[in-house]
């Protein structure tokens, strides 16, 4: 396939990668603001997960973006 | 509250995974100082299964495509891209599980002993919060309709109030007629 394509398929991989980071933002964002609406049994704990999770999903698209 | 408990002929428990509370430490943010939460309900955890099934197929789809086109490995399109369109693949998936479960998780029904409160998580972007005082309620009444909700005895909880938002409901909600009962004491001793 043509150069081009590949250069289009990037870019649309490192989009993803920006709205995949502000979806894990907005995660943590709502588990706040749910955690301030009504204490949950585990609230404090997925606050945690949420992070844990923004992280190792950042992780992987980094590594996504390196190995193209 | 145990005396308001034993009036109503139930004890602090937590039972149908979490989605059935009575006198729950929770507390809320509009919570008065002398508002007591009776009852935490969210929906029972059967009415997810068709969410866990749609995420079971989900995580099958590229294992699917490997086999039903084989010709994928064979194809021009080079390793590293078909690692990264996997990663992303699952990535989608991971955040719809959590949407999921996060809406299941937040979406819970109040009842204290002054208000309903429901609490709705519509998606990530869009929260609710609906009250109707007690006294306000006219017409508690609840349905089952299914075999899951027969078998699992869960069901929905309509609430007819006189105020501004005419209806609350709180649908999947483990033992309805035990929610209507103590919603309908709750009411007549406020009235």
């Amino acid at each position: 396939m043509e150069d081009w394509v590949w250069l289009v398929v990037k870019w649309m991989f490192a989009l993803a990668f920006g709205i995949y980071s502000v979806f894990t933002m907005v995660v943590i964002k709502q588990v706040r603001v749910m955690n301030l609406a009504v204490e949950v049994e585990h609230g404090k704990v997925l606050e945690k997960l949420a992070w844990i999770y923004m992280l190792a999903a950042l992780l992987l698209l980094l590594t996504v973006v390196v190995i193209l | 509250m145990d005396d308001l408990l034993r009036e109503l002929g139930d004890r602090p428990r937590r039972a149908a995974w979490g989605a059935y509370w009575v006198a729950p430490r929770s507390r809320f943010e509009t919570q008065q100082p002398d508002e007591k939460v009776v009852l935490m309900l969210r929906q029972h955890p059967v009415t997810m299964l068709g969410q866990v099934m749609t995420i079971i197929l989900m995580t099958m789809v590229p294992v699917a495509v490997a086999v039903m086109w084989p010709a994928v490995g064979q194809m021009v399109i080079p390793a590293r891209f078909i690692a990264a369109a996997g990663i992303l693949w699952y990535l989608l998936v991971t955040a719809f599980a959590v949407e999921k479960f996060l809406g299941w998780y937040y979406s819970v029904f109040l009842v204290t002993n002054m208000r309903l409160v429901d609490i709705d998580f519509i998606n990530l972007v869009y929260h609710e919060i609906t009250t109707a005082n007690l006294e306000h309620v006219e017409e508690p009444k609840m349905h089952t309709a299914g075999v899951l909700e027969s078998m699992f005895d869960f069901g929905t909880v309509r609430i007819t109030t006189a105020s501004k938002e005419p209806t609350i409901e709180a649908s999947g909600v483990p033992w309805p007629n035990k929610v209507v009962d103590i919603i309908s004491r709750l009411s007549r001793r406020e009235t």
